[in-house]
């Protein structure tokens, strides 16, 4: 399971990304235990520090929580918490870009709402 | 067995040549360091200084407080497994294998025979061969299993897998992290091959002419730097925001420049705010290079 | 315990009993062209005392720069390695003069008839065993010397053994000729045979004692790059 990390963020914040996207998926079920460091460590071939680094970041988003002397495990909850966090960053990095772009290259209100629906309905799915 | 491997003001002469100057060092315990240094840096100096095999002119190395020079409690607890290399008739190289590790358990206090069977095994050693007769593959396997098998608190490494191919480097790495998981040794890990083990050590230590540049979380060392690369004229701006201290390195192509700088890629962003430039985080590897290696023209 | 000398006599385990093979089939060519009986006698007599003193110091010098460097780097100290080194010194030449003994031993069973040399004096054995002991811990200072200082080490550690067997000749062909007449009498005469073991052992002793004492000088600073 080495190597299949990106070079563009750091590798915790990648870990993280990757027990979150399990959360999501149901691989990591609420309430049920979550990888060791030790075990994400030698599953990535990453020292158990930055392991640690990632897991402590869910921690502290509430999306992961310790049992002393057992382990982590999800919080309940833990899903929806991605969901929003997910969502809050969609904004930050996609939505606002997208007004930027938008605004540079002339683009009214209308045609954007016009093009999300278009690209809604091409794409399917219930973006109204 | 939390006991700092401490360096302070280590300076080495070579006859009228000093390789070390005022080195100054903490080795906490329990923590995997990368040491990573060009081709006579200092680096097995150092770590030769650090183990009370090769002398050093003025400064002191301790553990755990008391110094290590002669002290066979300190010694005990370390492990330094140097490269192996063919070189004459009496040597390291004349032994058999089978005999070098047998010496190896005489050796060292902490040894485990179990495991450096098992681990000769996984690396398919011919025990009865001569260590000169080898490959450099192979070799490089002898010295990993010397330290791996020694189970020192502190075991370092000095290019463990400068003779390893690709597939056995990343065995090797997981092999490490195996043992490390288990044990929390202290372990220095001297290396050439940067990139790969980066994700390895917790902690850097970059060392340039004789001196140690950086001790750093690898993490954060790596996030300190970014590649800012466009039009000359906007990547020059965004330089004269910054400082020109801040650029380690400049680079053209055709119309493009690109530097190096030393502040990560968000406050790189904040600085190019207007400007047309591609801002990119760099790797451990050409962080390294970034740093060590030499500046060309600062045009900033 | 003693972990070096431990060491050292398990690596040359094979090393040692070789070059006796390879001694004693070049005496046997040599020997089996002989004649005479004095000329036998006398080859293996001269090469006895040439094997027992030569091979020890060359070996051993040859041997101890890789030994301290493989010590060294084990993390053994340097005052261990200094405390075991005239260990090292008695359990090689006890091996390779238990083996050479042997080996000449058989070659005159061999061409002689007999298990020993018909000139064979107790008393000049137990000079030659001593003498092998302070060539084996001389050989280890040379090893030294040249560990430390390279070729100037081994060049002057060499001109200092020569110039220290010249010494020791010179003083004997220029002492008084009553000193000359002790020293005689003490190795040839029957009934001094206890005096002269006595007297060789302690001035092997002294030998090694003296090589001990300034081993120290270059171990205590001995460094492994």
């Amino acid at each position: 399971m080495t190597g299949n990390f990106s070079d563009g963020t750091s590798i915790y914040l990648q870990i993280a990304e990757m027990l979150e996207n399990d959360i999501l998926r149901g691989v990591l079920e609420e309430e049920g235990q979550a990888p060791s460091t030790n075990e994400l460590a030698r599953a990535y071939s990453i020292n158990p520090a930055t392991a640690t680094k990632g897991i402590n970041l869910l921690v502290d988003e509430g999306i992961l929580y310790k049992r002393r002397g057992i382990g982590m495990f999800v919080s309940k909850g833990g899903r929806q918490r991605i969901m929003q966090k997910r969502k809050e960053a969609f904004f930050e990095t996609y939505v606002k870009r997208l007004v930027r772009e938008a605004k540079a290259l002339g683009i009214t209100q209308k045609e954007l709402a016009a093009m999300l629906t278009k690209a809604g309905g091409e794409q399917g799915g219930n973006n109204e | 067995m939390s006991k700092v491997l401490s360096a302070q003001h280590i300076i080495k002469n070579y006859g009228k040549k000093q390789v070390l100057h005022d080195v100054n060092i903490d080795i906490e315990p329990g923590v995997i360091y990368g040491l990573i240094g060009r081709n006579g840096a200092g680096k097995t100096t150092l770590l030769s200084i650090l183990t009370a095999q090769n002398t050093w002119n003025e400064g002191s190395v301790t553990y755990g407080g008391a110094p290590v020079w002669e002290n066979e409690t300190a010694l005990a607890d370390i492990c330094f497994s140097r490269e192996l290399s063919p070189t004459m008739m009496f040597g390291e190289n004349t032994y058999k294998v089978r005999d070098y590790l047998k010496a190896a358990a005489t050796y060292y206090p902490h040894w485990d025979s179990a495991y450096a069977d098992r681990l000769v095994q996984r690396f398919g050693l011919e025990t009865k061969k001569k260590i000169s007769k080898l490959s450099k593959g192979m070799m490089s396997m002898v010295t990993i299993i010397l330290a791996m098998a020694s189970r020192a608190p502190i075991t370092i490494l000095d290019e463990p897998v400068a003779g390893l191919d690709v597939v056995a480097r990343e065995d090797f790495y997981k092999l490490l992290l195996e043992d490390y998981t288990e044990t929390h040794r202290t372990f220095i890990i001297s290396t050439h091959i940067i990139e790969e083990a980066a994700n390895v050590f917790e902690k850097v230590i970059i060392m340039k002419d004789g001196a140690i540049a950086e001790v750093a979380e690898t993490e954060s060392f790596v996030a300190s730097f970014s590649f800012v690369s466009g039009r000359e004229e906007d990547v020059a701006d965004v330089c004269a925001r910054l400082g020109a201290s801040k650029v380690l390195r400049t680079e053209h192509f055709g119309r493009q420049t690109g530097v190096a700088l030393r502040v990560s890629p968000s406050t790189a962003q904040q600085a190019a705010e207007g400007l047309s430039v591609d801002i990119s985080p760099v790797n451990l590897q050409k962080a390294f290079v970034y740093m060590v290696g030499e500046k060309e023209d600062i045009s900033c | 315990m003693l972990k070096t000398t431990r060491f050292c006599l398990w690596s040359y385990r094979w090393a040692v009993p070789a070059m006796m093979g390879i001694i004693f089939l070049v005496m046997l060519i040599n020997l089996t062209g002989s004649r005479t009986r004095e000329g036998m006698t006398g080859y293996i007599s001269s090469m006895g005392i040439m094997y027992l003193t030569l091979l020890p110091f060359l070996f051993s010098a040859m041997q101890t720069p890789s030994t301290v460097r493989f010590a060294l780097t084990m993390g053994q100290t340097r005052r261990r390695l200094w405390v075991e080194m005239p260990c090292v010194t008695v359990a090689l030449t006890l091996f390779m003069d238990i083996g050479m003994c042997a080996m000449f031993a058989l070659q005159c069973r061999i061409f002689l008839g007999q298990w020993l040399p018909d000139a064979f004096v107790p008393a000049l054995l137990a000079l030659l065993v001593a003498a092998s002991f302070s060539f084996t811990a001389l050989g280890q200072l040379l090893g030294l010397l040249g560990h430390r200082f390279g070729g100037r080490g081994w060049l002057g550690g060499i001109v200092g053994v020569l110039a220290l067997i010249t010494a020791v000749v010179l003083a004997f062909v220029f002492a008084p000729l009553p000193v000359q007449m002790n020293f005689v009498r003490l190795f040839f005469e029957p009934n001094q045979t206890l005096a002269a073991v006595v007297a060789s052992a302690l001035g092997a002793l002294a030998v090694c004692g003296a090589v001990q004492g300034a081993s120290w000088l270059l171990l205590r600073r001995i460094c492994v790059k």
